[in-house]
């Protein structure tokens, strides 16, 4: 069973780490000037990635329990607490999200040029309720950071998106918050039928009867499986990302769609795991469609962000490939290759983001032979286009290695097509390389493309290093992992073999 | 069922309030509906009689019949172009239609409920006052609030009446 | 004869608050003929204090329980929970008129006296023991808004908005009196408690009992804008002053409530079941039909009438979830409506101002480039109203759908979080006019103290409430216990 470790630092770490990046926005509040309105959000974006430090430094990966512990009453007459706290699974997470929302404020430092405070005051605002959703283990207290996210991301595509931005940012908001109120319809219904507790721990140790489960999974998956995308909730994906600013496609491709599947690990599998091992098959054969109509649809693009986009409702198919095959090289591997999918497609969006500012124009077809104006910026969209492949050495090839790993002790024939998914991937992504990077200049407006300079050279730097670092030494990221999903399994699986026992119990409650 | 005079008066009562109320529905003339009134208030009365409460049944001649038809009556002959009001009194088929059924339906309900009711103060029940004294007691004893809160809706009535038809803003 | 006085002044104390607003209603009318029409806005500050004092009685009485004037007036947590938020709707609302008015040009006395009148009105309904109080109360505040209603006596829109809200009104009423006179014919007393102690011995399969709860319904429907009673409400928003539709859309609205939960989950309790079926049915209607005609308005008024029947419809979840936590749960929402929504229509008068109506959805076009602090306040109410965290809005709905699930109504908790989710729609709709368009013109915005200080009432409420709604929560779950 697993324990809330209380906070040993002594000083509230977690929760400093969501109110520093909220003070900077209430302080963006009171600036004019654009220009210092970038430095303060950039020095409260790093100094979040301080905070991470001590976080990571002491996180203990031998044990599943949740670290960092804090929890204080709230709302007492729902039994509601802040409580939050990390372990394996949601530790990356929150270092991740640190570094990209940095990573995101660099990018942004001359492509927004329009109220520039309020677009900084949104990326902290967001950064606060990923975090949030991250380390929460109270359902009340993840769900309100889990919409009020809404807010800014919305803001975000509308303002500052492209020219159509507009049905971008109401298709997203719409979509999300369709399957979102769904889950606190199940939120509340896990609550009653829990005795009255909104506790995560308590609530994963609670033997819900399997039909229950069945409902309740169900409206959770309706909000989880928009958010991954799933097939065939994925639609808002790409008219969001390719509207959105880079700052919001990175920020959007690199956490918020990872949020999904961390969603299922958290709640959907440790609360209702007979009814997750039902829907399984179900799950995995979406989770192998995406996986060949993302990659399909990512062929026929002519938009580069657009083709990236496909690309990640492909990869996020692997994740939840893994996470569903219930073992743990697949947990393992859907969770690392969802840090993955974080580093290289947020990669990705910055090279996109990085050739937008200079072009004005996101079509492939405009591109071709650049690799001789810009070398600096080809040999990074190589490493990174590298990455996202999966080439041996790189982040990308880790994860899939592992994913497949997985889907095959589940099913053979899933990792059979999955593996054929690799294959188009790599061929959508080398053809995207050749058609951009190789060949002769075909535009005009690319003689004189310049080449990167070094503050993005400097944001793209720490994305690198981590495609080779999880690349050659992936147990850094196991070990941290490792305890959390190997307790995640175990609990699943006992817990699964324990609900036809506790179905009647729980069906009587349900029939009242 | 034996039908005694006093069936026979009430049934007289009873159409001398319905009839000129379709009348006042029905006509296109809304000078001939002010005047239907007049009778439809009277008929209201009659039936206070019978219920025992005279008080009532005077107050509603005194009031309604003195003071509001003919009140109507001076509002109706000093609004100009009578006549044209006769056009927007129009009745339209289908919707009268719609109307009928709705009334008709409700009617069926109201005499379905009606008919199995029992109520409290069936019989010879001792009714609390009819008397002009009885009332008063009551109204500065028992209902002396709500006595009161009358007196405050009024008063509120008057400021409104003076804001609507004041001449115009100073 | 001193002692005389100062037993008749004892026995007032229960109505001390009503008494104190009726007064300060008087003394408005006596001032203001002998007042300057450019002080009027003095008279507004001068009621204002009439409500500060009222509400710290209310307060002050706050330990004083029970029947008053012979079972007609009940004093209980319940009923002050109610009179705070009538004030706070109430005093939001003069806030808001004062320079509005000047801009119309009926800035008068007798405003500020009548929504003195209907405050009072609201108060004894939340107050009444009696269906007599109910409907004087009721009749009250009604007739004082159908002339606000209609204040702009130039304006044909506000013209009708009165008629029309004056002819129905009447109507509503004459059914509430024909069922509450079926109900006295059974129970042989207008009593609450006492038609209660009939209702428990007395068969429930009675059909007449049947009807006049229908009725009772229908009425109370009417005054709350619940579907399909809710025709009125368009036009008489839109035509109504700005300021008197912001009033009426938290006022009225939020002491139908106190009146139908006084009556459907007090008095009428051995119904449950019936009332619960018949509210659930309405309850679906109303959000149905509020938010679907949201959709297409576009005028900002209009939009908000219906957004309004919209919520109506929410709270009318929590009415028909029932018990203490339905009870509960409606207090709270209500409460948390009424701040926002005034906030909401607090922004939208201040783009009235000579030579602009200011009333189409895109007016708002720009909002966020020409007054960056209107269209941020407007945003949060906005976000507060379709029910996202952390804005008190999420809170509201929250604690109506926890007590539907907890009364085993899943179904209507998941019919209410769907168009609560379509409700984006039109709500984002006007934060992407302010913050995503150019505006067509520059203007500025009319500005004032009252104004000022009536959003920063509103918003602050709606964010610490939606951040930490520990206190607000129970003390609406400490007032419902009287009710049951």
């Amino acid at each position: 069973m697993l324990e809330l470790i209380p906070n040993q630092l002594g000083f509230p770490l977690l929760s400093l780490m969501i109110f520093v990046p909220l003070a900077g926005a209430v302080i963006l509040l009171a600036v004019r000037d654009a220009r210092a309105a970038r430095w303060i959000a950039l020095l409260f974006s790093i100094a979040e990635i301080g905070l991470s430090v001590p976080l990571l430094a002491n996180f203990d990966g031998s044990i599943a329990h949740m670290q960092f512990g804090e929890s204080l009453p709230w709302i007492k007459d729902w039994h509601i607490n802040y409580r939050i706290g990390v372990d394996g699974i949601s530790v990356l997470f929150v270092g991740l999200t640190a570094l990209l929302t940095t990573i995101s404020i660099m990018v942004s430092w001359t492509a927004i040029q329009d109220r520039v405070r309020e677009f900084m005051i949104a990326v902290l605002f967001l950064e606060a309720g990923m975090i949030g959703v991250f380390v929460a283990l109270d359902l009340f207290l993840f769900y309100i950071f889990w919409e009020a996210m809404l807010i800014p991301m919305y803001l975000l595509i509308g303002v500052w998106g492209g020219p159509n931005r507009l049905y971008a940012a109401i298709k997203f908001f719409l979509y999300t918050l369709v399957g979102s109120v769904l889950m606190l319809v199940a939120i509340l219904a896990v609550y009653f039928s829990a005795g009255g507790t909104f506790d995560v721990l308590a609530l994963m140790n609670h033997p819900f009867g399997h039909t229950f489960q069945m409902w309740a999974f169900a409206a959770f998956f309706a909000a989880f499986a928009v958010k991954v995308p799933m097939f065939p909730f994925h639609t808002w994906l790409p008219d969001a990302h390719v509207e959105a600013p880079t700052a919001g496609s990175i920020i959007l491709a690199g956490i918020l769609i990872k949020m999904g599947a961390y969603g299922f690990l958290r709640f959907s599998l440790p609360f209702f795991p007979s009814a997750a091992i039902s829907w399984t098959p179900a799950i995995m054969t979406l989770s192998v469609v995406a996986i060949i109509y993302g990659a399909y649809m990512a062929f026929a693009q002519t938009d580069f962000k657009k083709l990236i986009a496909y690309s990640s409702v492909s990869h996020m198919g692997f994740v939840t490939l893994g996470i569903f095959a219930l073992n743990s090289q697949g947990v393992e591997g859907g969770l690392l290759q969802m840090i993955n999918h974080g580093v290289s497609t947020g990669a990705l969006f910055l090279a996109v983001g990085v050739i937008y500012e200079r072009t004005h124009t996101r079509m492939i077809a405009d591109y071709g032979g650049i690799a001789a104006k810009v070398p600096v910026y080809a040999a990074y969209l190589l490493i990174i286009t590298l990455s996202s492949i999966g080439l041996p050495g790189t982040n990308g090839f880790v994860g899939e290695f592992t994913i497949l790993l997985g889907a095959f002790q589940y099913k053979a024939v899933y990792a059979v097509i999955a593996s054929l998914g690799i294959i188009l991937g790599a061929g959508y992504m080398l053809w995207l390389y050749q058609r951009v990077a190789f060949g002769t200049v075909t535009n005009p407006h690319n003689e004189h493309l310049q080449d990167m300079n070094l503050r993005e050279i400097a944001a793209a730097l720490p994305l690198l290093v981590l495609v080779f670092g999880v690349g050659l030494y992936p147990n850094a990221a196991f070990q941290v992992m490792h305890a959390s999903t190997e307790n995640l399994i175990k609990h699943v699986q006992a817990k699964a073999a324990l609900a036809p026992v506790a179905a009647q119990a729980a069906n009587a409650l349900l029939g009242q | 069922m034996e039908i005694g005079m006093r069936d026979i008066v009430f049934l007289c009562v009873a159409l001398l309030t319905t009839i000129p109320c379709l009348i006042v529905v029905f006509s296109r003339n809304v000078l001939y509906s002010a005047f239907a009134l007049f009778f439809t208030f009277l008929g209201t009365s009659g039936l206070y009689f019978f219920l025992d409460a005279e008080f009532l049944a005077i107050t509603q001649v005194v009031v309604y019949i003195g003071g509001v038809s003919v009140l109507l009556l001076f509002a109706i002959l000093l609004t100009k172009n009578v006549d044209e009001i006769r056009k927007t009194n129009m009745i339209s088929g289908p919707r009268m239609a719609l109307a009928g059924a709705a009334a008709l339906a409700l009617l069926g309900s109201f005499l379905y409920a009606l008919k199995g009711a029992r109520w409290a103060m069936n019989g010879n029940a001792a009714y609390p006052a009819t008397t002009i004294k009885g009332l008063g007691d009551l109204l500065l004893s028992k209902y002396l609030l709500p006595f009161e809160i009358v007196s405050i809706l009024l008063l509120a009535v008057l400021v409104g009446s003076l804001v609507i038809s004041r001449r115009s803003v100073q | 004869m001193l002692t005389s006085v100062q037993e008749i002044l004892k026995q007032l104390v229960p109505i001390y608050p009503e008494f104190v607003l009726i007064a300060f209603a008087l003394s408005v009318l006596v001032v203001d003929m002998f007042l300057n029409g450019r002080y009027t806005h003095l008279l507004g500050w001068y009621s204002l204090i009439g409500i500060v004092i009222a509400a710290s009685m209310t307060i002050i009485l706050g330990g004083v329980q029970g029947a008053f004037f012979s079972g007609t007036v009940l004093l209980d947590p319940f009923s002050q929970f109610f009179k705070l938020v009538f004030y706070l709707a109430c005093g939001l609302g003069i806030l808001i008129a004062m320079k509005y008015l000047d801009i119309e040009d009926i800035h008068r006395g007798e405003y500020y006296a009548l929504m003195l009148f209907a405050t009072a009105g609201m108060m004894l309904m939340a107050s009444a023991g009696d269906l007599i109080t109910i409907y004087l109360g009721l009749e009250l505040m009604a007739l004082s808004i159908y002339v606000l209603a209609g204040f702009m006596r130039k304006d044909s829109r506000s013209n009708e908005a009165g008629i029309k809200y004056l002819l129905l009104g009447a109507f509503s009423s004459g059914i509430m009196l024909y069922g509450m006179s079926l109900l006295y014919g059974l129970a042989g007393t207008t009593n609450l408690d006492g038609i209660l102690a009939f209702l428990r011995t007395a068969d429930l399969k009675n059909p007449v009992l049947f009807l006049s709860m229908v009725m009772l319904m229908v009425s109370f429907g009417f005054k709350v804008a619940a579907v399909p009673f809710h025709m009125w409400v368009p036009d008489v928003y839109e035509g109504a002053p700005t300021s008197v539709t912001a009033f009426m859309s938290a006022g009225p609205k939020v002491a139908g409530f106190a009146v139908l939960l006084r009556v459907f989950t007090h008095t009428l309790d051995p119904l449950h079941a019936d009332i619960s079926l018949l509210l659930s049915g309405l309850a679906v209607l109303t959000m149905a039909v509020g938010n679907v005609m949201a959709l297409s308005q576009t005028n900002i008024k209009r939009m908000l009438a219906y957004s309004s029947i919209a919520h109506a419809g929410y709270a009318l979840v929590g009415v028909a979830a029932g018990g203490q936590e339905g009870a509960a749960s409606v207090m709270l929402y209500v409460l948390i409506y009424a701040v926002m929504n005034m906030g909401a229509f607090g922004v939208v008068i201040m783009l009235r101002k000579a030579g602009m109506r200011g009333e189409e959805i895109s007016d708002f076009a720009g909002l966020g480039k020409t007054n960056k602090t209107a269209a941020f306040l407007m945003l949060i109410f906005l976000f507060s109203l379709t029910g996202i965290p952390p804005m008190a809005g999420f809170v509201g709905k929250f604690y109506i759908f926890k007590s539907a699930v907890q009364a085993g109504m899943i179904w209507l908790a998941i019919v209410g979080v769907l168009f609560s989710a379509i409700s984006a729609y039109f709500y984002l709709r006007v934060i992407m006019l302010m913050y995503m368009y150019d505006p067509k013109e520059e203007f500025g915005l009319v500005q004032s103290p009252a104004l000022a200080l009536a959003l920063a009432i509103s918003v602050t409420a709606v964010i610490v409430i939606g951040v930490y709604p520990t206190p607000v929560l129970e003390f609406a779950r400490a007032s419902v216990a009287g009710l049951l």
